[in-house]
């Protein structure tokens, strides 16, 4: 029987009951050995919290088993729910709103890969109905000011007004949920489609024709969610990320899609949306509570594909459709500072679980972005209690003597029998990587990784590299669910994306310093139990006191480099980059020329720019007397302020409200240039003669 | 004295006319003339004016006036080239720059800075730009979240944190209760 005659109920009962068969062998021995060694409350404590993290561990690899059967028997580019669809021809009325909220990012990046898409699309002769909409959230007028002008210059370069917009809101209210329902709002009737990125995504132009065609060709389908390929990493952490996430990504993908089929995940960006039932359906609630734990839905990508599938619309995840890129944290730190982000809003996820209306598979969803955590605090209680039990045992000092369970048909002894129920527990984290392994050497993929050596040499660094690391997000994400719970919430920041020089020692020690003294204490006390305990627990408590190092260690550019260097942890896109990847890349190298700016050893900021260079300052005035800011007296102390006392004399909120002010702005820059040089203030002056025959400028 | 003895080497205030015409260079450098020649040109036009200024003002310092000059001559030359344009040229205010920055002008219409015309069409018709459009004309709807029934648990959960918020010593006292709970089961299960 061929894969797509299964029946999605089949499918689910068979992934499932996989699952848990998965999930009891290992629980079952484990029962079975703490009966023979005694099962009291703590045991049975014990065995609770064991049932939880093997059906976890069983999740995912019943992902990694499925998804190798499923790409053993389909195509690999047969995805989602219709066949042949490349040949039918888009309706005209199928116009499409490409949307990218970004919040105080780097307006290189963010351009460069905006301008790489434009031109990608345009080069498949479906541009004209595709529009981008840049939705700045961007508080910092560093940044603002960057982003306006980088607009400007590119709609200028791609004669593209009107084609391409750019909205900055004032009062970020609700986050990027809030900027995108605003978006809706303002803009979404216009069109039947959205395709939401985020600031670090980017997609190929037939990939974006590709996703409106499979949306056209089923009307029920609600959001078509593509699985990003991580590009761009430098780091040695960064590119084992990009690595893991294209080596295994194909095989799990492929099991997601198994048994979610129409009842898919939204996973925030890199997909495509319809509007109306969209707008009709998924204007996100307020929950009980405030926030942290309730208030304002955070994660809201779950919960608009719960709604969008209680609206009665399908949700699929395109697997086997290229093209979609996004970036990923480059160290330790900035992974752990997204994690907690993201473990809010999964947090949140608890109150929806019970909810009246909802699929059960939109609970599932839910309640695995929640375990996605919350495993981490059961994993640390089972090693806490363990070690209870242990020392409890140790301290007794009475001789084992184990009664018969079900395994004595086996005749084991106690030890062989903890041995087993590691070795299993211990194959299932490592099956999904085997079987990635095995489908690429049958598909052939590993060409494109470089070789059969370096796919092999990059599984192996990338489980060293997770042994390593996992106590350590144990502890971040216990601390993060705790934390939350006791409602300590998180602020928005923007994540750091670039790789730089990695981390100075001192950072790493600061950031995972309590995390070494914790493995000191679980080394110092699992020796006062016994040598073997100590020899047994060593793989947490030995990357626990190493953190500071490991961490220093994996933020390394150089490292990345390195493997590199010796063909390791290579992914398809770092061997042959795709022409949209290398044109993003090109054309940040090349954002200060395009915009006619200095090349900077130090940053000038947004604010003296405004001010000083008469184009900035022509877009910035522009802009504003659209907003419509009127002059106020207070608005003129401040003016006078920067003039007599320079840009440095104001904060942060004064320099904004001069942005705000056309009139004051226009003023401003007359003054600045036709001031004698005696009256102006001496901060002033190098940003003066920066221009001049001789400066250093990056422009034409 | 005739204005051009003014910015001689051998006057009295050619220091002051030295630094004037930095000002003014880099005044033309910012808005991107690269030319040397058409720079060098330009600056001379402006302090020649500047310095028949001066000699009827003398108060002022010869910075000021020749930068005064070069706003005032190129605030000119924009009215006059977008008036050909067709572009109304009243309330210019920051017109005239976005107008030249959108034209490219340092890449392609840099010799037509500050000539007096007449422009060809090409760069008339690259000056007409002189506003920017955000985005497309709003349709505005409002987007109304559904009211999501959360079922017994979430609604205790809520009524608990209501209380919570309202009484925070509660709070407090159930936080302090699981740490002591923590605690009497920690020395629970070590006996």
């Amino acid at each position: 029987m061929e894969i797509k005659q299964i029946s999605r109920a089949k499918r689910r009962i068979g992934f499932f009951s996989f699952s848990l068969v998965l999930a009891s062998l290992p629980t079952l021995l484990f029962a079975d050995f703490l009966w023979r060694i005694g099962f009291g409350k703590l045991e049975s404590f014990l065995l609770f919290l064991f049932a939880i993290l093997a059906c976890n561990l069983a999740w995912g690899t019943t992902h990694a088993v499925v998804g190798f059967w499923v790409r053993r028997k389909e195509k690999p580019k047969r995805f989602t729910f219709r066949e042949a669809i490349s040949d039918q021809p888009i309706s005209d009325s199928a116009t499409v709103a490409i949307v990218l909220p970004v919040y105080n990012e780097e307006p290189a990046r963010v351009f460069a890969g905006l301008r790489a898409m434009y031109e990608s699309l345009q080069s498949t002769g479906q541009g004209d109905r595709y529009d981008f909409f840049i939705l700045s959230d961007s508080t910092n007028p560093e940044r603002w000011v960057g982003e306006e002008h980088a607009w400007a210059t590119l709609c200028r370069d791609l004669n593209a007004f009107g084609r391409i917009n750019y909205r900055r809101r004032l009062i970020n209210k609700d986050r990027k949920a809030g900027n995108l329902l605003e978006f809706c709002e303002s803009w979404g009737q216009r069109y039947r489609y959205m395709v939401t990125l985020d600031a670090d995504s980017i997609m190929q132009g037939d990939t974006l024709v590709e996703m409106v065609r499979l949306m056209e060709s089923n009307p029920r389908a609600g959001i078509v969610q593509t699985a990003p390929t991580i590009v761009y990493s430098e780091t040695f952490w960064g590119r084992v990320q990009q690595f893991a996430n294209r080596f295994y990504g194909p095989v799990f993908q492929a099991g997601l899609g198994f048994w979610q089929q129409d009842a898919g995940n939204y996973w925030g960006h890199n997909a495509i949306i319809r509007l109306d039932p969209f707008m009709e359906f998924c204007a996100l609630p307020d929950l009980p509570g405030r926030e942290p734990f309730g208030g304002k839905i955070l994660s809201h990508d779950f919960v608009e594909a719960a709604l969008m599938r209680q609206a009665g619309y399908e949700v699929w995840l395109a697997t086997g459709l290229e093209g979609s890129f996004e970036e990923c944290p480059q160290d330790v730190i900035e992974h752990a500072k997204r994690d907690r982000r993201w473990c809010q809003g999964n947090m949140q996820h608890v109150w929806l679980l019970f909810s009246h209306g909802l699929s059960m598979l939109s609970r599932i969803h839910l309640a695995n972005g929640i375990m996605g955590y919350v495993g981490s605090l059961v994993w640390l209680n089972f090693l806490v209690l363990g070690g209870i039990a242990t020392f409890n045992r140790v301290r007794s000092q009475l001789t084992m003597l184990p009664v018969s369970g079900f395994t004595n048909v086996f005749e084991m002894s106690v030890q062989i029998h903890a041995l087993l129920i590691f070795c299993i527990t211990l194959s299932m984290l490592f099956v999904p990587k085997f079987l990635a392994l095995a489908d690429s050497v049958l598909s052939g993929s590993w060409r494109k990784f470089g070789g059969i050596g370096s796919v092999f040499g990059g599984v192996v660094l990338e489980s060293v590299v997770s042994l390593f690391t996992a106590p350590m997000f144990m502890l971040y994400h216990s601390q993060f669910v705790i934390f939350t719970a006791l409602g300590k919430g998180v602020a928005w920041s923007t994540q750091k994306r670039g790789a730089s020089d990695g981390l100075a020692l001192k950072d790493a020690i600061r950031a995972h310093g309590t995390q070494s003294l914790i493995g000191l204490g679980v080394a110092l006390t699992s020796f006062r139990v016994g040598d073997a305990f100590l020899l047994w627990l060593s793989p947490v408590w030995a990357p626990l006191f190493l953190s500071p190092l490991i961490s220093f260690v994996l933020s390394k550019p150089s490292l990345g480099r390195f493997w590199r260097s010796c063909r390791l942890l290579q992914t398809p896109e770092e061997i042959s980059a795709p022409r949209l990847v290398n044109d993003a890349k090109q054309f940040e190298k090349d954002f200060e020329r395009a915009n006619w700016l200095f090349d900077d050893t130090v940053s000038v900021s947004g604010f003296v720019n405004a001010v000083v260079d008469p184009y900035v300052n022509a877009i910035r005035v522009t802009l504003a007397e659209g907003s419509g800011n009127e002059a106020s007296n207070d608005t003129n102390l401040v003016e006078r302020k920067a003039l007599e006392c320079g840009p440095e004399s104001l904060n942060e909120r004064q320099r904004k409200r001069l942005l705000m002010n056309p009139d004051a702005l226009l003023r401003m820059h007359r003054s600045i240039w036709a001031m004698s040089p005696q009256e102006l203030h001496e901060q002033w002056t190098p940003f003066i003669e920066r221009y001049g025959p001789s400066m250093k400028f990056a422009g034409p | 004295m005739e204005p051009i003895k003014l910015i001689h080497p051998r006057s009295d205030r050619y220091v002051d006319w030295s630094e004037a015409y930095s000002r003014v260079e880099n005044y033309f450098c910012s808005l991107r003339i690269r030319n040397k020649l058409l720079l060098s040109q330009l600056v001379a036009k402006i302090l020649e004016r500047a310095a028949r200024r001066y000699s009827e003002k003398p108060e002022h310092s010869p910075a000021v006036l020749a930068l005064r000059e070069a706003h005032r001559e190129v605030d000119e030359w924009f009215e006059k080239v977008l008036e050909a344009a067709g572009v109304d040229p009243r309330n210019m205010r920051a017109k005239g720059r976005l107008a030249l920055y959108l034209a490219d002008l340092p890449r392609r219409w840099q010799k037509e800075f500050l000539h007096p015309g007449p422009w060809p069409e090409a760069f008339l018709e690259s000056i007409k730009k002189t506003y920017l459009n955000t985005g497309p004309d709003f349709q505005s709807v409002r987007m109304r979240p559904r009211k999501i029934n959360l079922g017994p648990i979430s609604a205790i959960a809520d009524e608990t944190w209501r209380v919570i918020d309202r009484w925070p010593v509660i709070g407090t006292a159930i936080v302090w209760l699981f740490y002591i709970s923590g605690i009497f089961l920690l020395f629970y299960l070590t006996r």
